[in-house]
């Protein structure tokens, strides 16, 4: 019974810490509205997957199903990545930063669990853009596989969403979030190879995306079908070591941010 | 001839409410039924709680909106059916930070402006130069507005809505937010402009303000002209007496309660201090002696309570504006 | 008109033209992400084009490239800058200016569309920087003459984007994906032969897939007038219907009131 004490504490934080995370991502997340969240979140990637599907056959290159899973990840990367830029930045735009800066709370506590609202976001808005990826293309994609993608899909969100967090901190120092934002998702989606083959880049790219999310996770997408599912899911390693860099970093840049505020205002 | 003339002006939105997947509207009566006579060269103060219709009438009136029903008319020209030529007669500045390109400088903006409002360009540069000499912006004229401060943006809204040299100036609520110091700025150029001929609408919240400006005065809530005319009328239409400060110790909100319900009493409020309680009541009593009295009589009865100290003043336009407002008094058109 | 209200017209469009490219160049990463984004999308032709099979004309794809930023700028910069005036507060200063709402507007759509062509003038050099695209000096001039009329062009299609924005406030939501749409059906970086049968029709009605061709043609050394006058055709087609839209617009949001403006 004694034991049962601490586990119980740790439980209640875990659901506080949940709480407060979904309590900001619902402040903070400009995409609540369903209709909004279809329209920027599900309709624009799924044009776009629509296009690049088209050019790449112009071109000669891959095939549908390739354009459908990149275009899909695509997808995932706006919420996951511009969520977590903005769950930071937009607390200086509504001028709560103040506020989170003099609490008491552990910043692992405030920051972490704030990525996981917007990687689940993530996932909803690649899942459905996938499936209307499947109609408008035609491409079959199995149940299990579907299934594979999605796990696979959430850790790339989840390291996503703590690159974006990480972003954020240099957002809120910085001036244009859009900016930082706009050149981040297109630099995952060439680096992490989600709209061109990872073949052609060159070696120095291919080379930093390593530390780039999704890489991994979209590595083991591109092998769905391919190879087996252990080795599918080996992907999730090196991506889940990706996630806790970023998270690293979010936590180090943070620290930061608070020492330079508390110094120069 | 009258610069501005409202009939029955009406103004109804349309309010959409309702979650994610049901929505509800509703109509919204902004202005029932408004009617208002402004002379050619006055300065005529609109004064009303938030909410009261002020800034509707003003949008109607700077053809930023469209009424209802009703008619309005500047010098004479119909403002729902001419708009555009309403718009090279009228100036408008509306209180607040906002209404600029942040980001350039005064004079780039001005000169925007001055364009915008169809100035031949040869006068545009002299014009500019003029009005950030008449606000006192020359020497900044080459900074950033975004580096301005509340008081130096507003006395741009001022030089903006003087470009092209209208005879009819709406001012919404120009000294909001302003530091004493900027609000004085502000009261002496629109005194100026009035000086100059022109014909000025102001709102504003602050009673020493339009007692300070205005020629004469309306006062607007829900929607409607609760009374319209100088002062003084407002005072008799509030039928606003003698108001007293009292200090007292022991005093709570039933004593409030029991001062209203007296029939010389308008409207008692309580305030906490420290160590003792302000009580301030409005009284329509028009003698000084007599409204002791009563008010005396009334703390008599409570053994609760020590008076401190009394002190009593002639009725104010703030008085008035509150006598009016709380009691939805529809005084009579003077 | 007579003459000289029409060099009035002018000169007073011209003015307040700078005057907004000088408002929206002032924030230099607003500018940078304009320029950066067809960048990265010439990144993305150039990597497909190495992976591909080779067929088509590089340089034909980083022009697309520079006119999908030209889309970009439209689709969200016209409607950003009415956004932003709404934000501002200066969209009420504008619609109560003695002026038509569609002349105080175009000055503004014809900026951002300038800010689209200054995108293609960096993509176009990037390529031939970094991608082997290779510069024939004879054809810039005509390349140039196209893309100023196609600059033109866009700036008038921007009316009908920006009367979207007076109209609703959250209009970027419904922007945003049309552009991959109208990447593919005007034919900027595949022809309009490739499409499909049913879409060709349309993208005879967009300046861009006129555009698109009349510099690719000007970039081959071929004739390119016949394309280009089709250009200033659709452009003045939406110049006209943009005008009357934003009048539309500016008097509906008269009527509505707060819906629209405050």
């Amino acid at each position: 019974m004694v034991n049962d004490r601490p586990y119980r504490r740790i439980i209640g934080n875990i659901f506080s810490c949940w709480n407060t995370s979904w309590l900001s991502f619902r402040a903070l997340f400009n995409w609540l509205e369903p209709r909004h969240f279809v329209l920027a979140m599900v309709a624009t990637p799924i044009m776009e997957l629509i296009f690049f599907a088209f050019l790449g056959s112009n071109l000669g290159v891959e095939n549908a199903r390739f354009f459908l899973l990149g275009g899909a990840m695509i997808a995932s990367c706006f919420p996951a990545v511009a969520g977590g830029v903005m769950a930071l930045t937009s607390e200086r735009y509504f001028g709560t930063l103040e506020n989170i800066l003099v609490s008491q709370r552990s910043r692992i506590y405030l920051l972490l669990m704030r990525a996981m609202p917007y990687s689940l976001a993530g996932v909803l808005a690649a899942v459905l853009t996938l499936s209307a990826g499947i109609i408008a293309l035609r491409v079959p994609l199995p149940v299990e596989e579907l299934a594979t993608f999605t796990i696979l899909l959430f850790f790339g969100c989840l390291s996503s969403a703590l690159f974006g967090m990480s972003l954020g901190v240099l957002g809120l120092l910085a001036g244009n979030v859009f900016l930082l934002i706009n050149v981040a998702i297109t630099a995952i989606s060439i680096g992490a190879a989600l709209v061109v083959p990872l073949s052609v880049l060159p070696p120095w790219v291919k080379t930093i995306s390593h530390l780039m999310p999704f890489r991994h996770a979209a590595e083991g997408v591109r092998a769905m079908g391919v190879h087996d599912l252990d080795n599918v899911l080996s992907s999730i390693g090196p991506e889940l070591v990706v996630a806790a860099g970023w998270a690293l970093a979010l936590l180090s840049s943070f620290r930061y941010l608070e020492s330079r505020i508390y110094r120069e205002g | 001839m009258s610069a501005i003339s409202i009939e029955n002006l009406h103004r109804n939105f349309k309010r959409r409410n309702g979650g994610l997947f049901r929505k509800s509207s509703r109509e919204v009566c902004a202005l029932r039924g408004i009617n208002l006579e402004i002379e050619q060269g006055s300065l005529f103060g609109l004064l009303g709680p938030n909410g009261a219709g002020k800034t509707t009438t003003v949008k109607i009136l700077t053809t930023l909106l469209l009424p209802s029903s009703g008619s309005v008319r500047i010098h004479g020209i119909d403002v729902a059916a001419d708009p555009r030529q309403i718009r090279g007669q009228i100036g408008y500045a509306f209180g607040g930070d906002k209404g600029f390109y942040d980001r350039l400088s005064a004079r780039d903006n001005l000169l925007f402006f001055a364009d915008l409002y169809q100035l031949p360009l040869r006068d545009q540069r002299r014009r500019v130069d003029e009005l950030l000499e008449l606000v006192s912006l020359a020497e900044r004229q080459a900074d950033r507005v975004e580096t301005y401060s509340r008081g130096m943006k507003q006395r741009l809204h001022i030089a903006r809505s003087l470009l092209h040299n209208p005879s009819v100036i709406f001012l919404d609520e120009p000294t909001n937010g302003l530091d004493p110091v900027a609000a004085r700025t502000i009261r002496a150029a629109v005194s100026q402009l009035r000086e100059a001929g022109k014909t000025i609408l102001l709102t504003t919240h602050y009673m020493f303000e339009a007692e300070e400006l205005c020629d004469r005065l309306a006062v607007i809530d829900h929607g409607q002209i609760l009374v319209e005319g100088t002062a003084r009328d407002l005072a008799t239409a509030a039928q606003s007496g003698i108001a007293a400060r009292i200090e007292t110790r022991g005093s709570n909100l039933a004593l409030c309660e029991a001062l209203t319900q007296l029939p010389a009493v308008i409207d008692a409020s309580l305030e906490f201090l420290s160590d003792r309680e302000l009580l301030t009541i409005r009284t329509s009593l028009t003698s000084s002696e007599e409204a002791e009295e009563v008010i005396k009589k009334c703390l008599e009865n409570r053994e609760e309570i020590t008076l401190l100290h009394i002190s009593l003043r002639e009725p104010t336009l703030e008085d008035s504006y509150i006598t009016l407002v709380s009691q939805g008094n529809i005084g009579t058109p003077v | 008109m007579n003459a000289i209200g029409a060099l009035r017209g002018i000169t007073s469009f011209l003015t307040a033209t700078w005057f907004h490219m000088h408002d929206l160049t002032r924030d230099r990463s607003d500018f940078a992400l304009n320029l950066i984004n067809p960048l990265f999308y010439a990144c993305i032709a150039y990597l497909l084009h190495a992976a591909g099979d080779g067929k088509r004309n590089l340089a034909d794809l980083i022009i697309g490239a520079g006119l999908m930023g030209m889309w970009s700028s439209i689709m969200f910069g016209a409607g950003t800058v009415i956004k932003m005036q709404r934000l501002q507060g200066t969209l009420e200063f504008l619609l109560g200016s003695p002026k038509r709402f569609s002349s105080v507007v175009a000055p503004i759509t014809t900026a951002v569309s300038l800010l689209g062509a200054a995108s293609m003038l960096v993509t176009y050099l990037w390529g031939v920087a970094f991608m082997d695209v290779r510069i024939v000096l004879e054809r810039i001039p005509g390349m140039l003459f196209v893309v100023t009329v196609l600059t033109v062009a866009m700036g008038a299609f921007g009316l009908l984007v920006a009367a979207l924005f007076v109209q609703a406030r959250r209009a970027e939501s419904m922007a945003s994906p049309m552009i991959a749409p109208l990447w593919m059906v005007s034919g900027i970086m595949v022809p309009v032969t490739d499409l499909v049968e049913q879409l060709r029709p349309v993208s005879r009605f967009l300046p861009t897939s006129w555009g698109a061709e009349a510099l690719r043609a000007a970039n081959a050394g071929s004739s390119f007038l016949p394309a280009l006058g089709w250009c200033a055709i659709t452009g003045s087609v939406y110049l006209l219907a943009g005008s009357w839209l934003v009048n539309l617009v500016a008097k509906r949001s008269r009527h509505n009131g707060e819906l629209n403006l405050w």
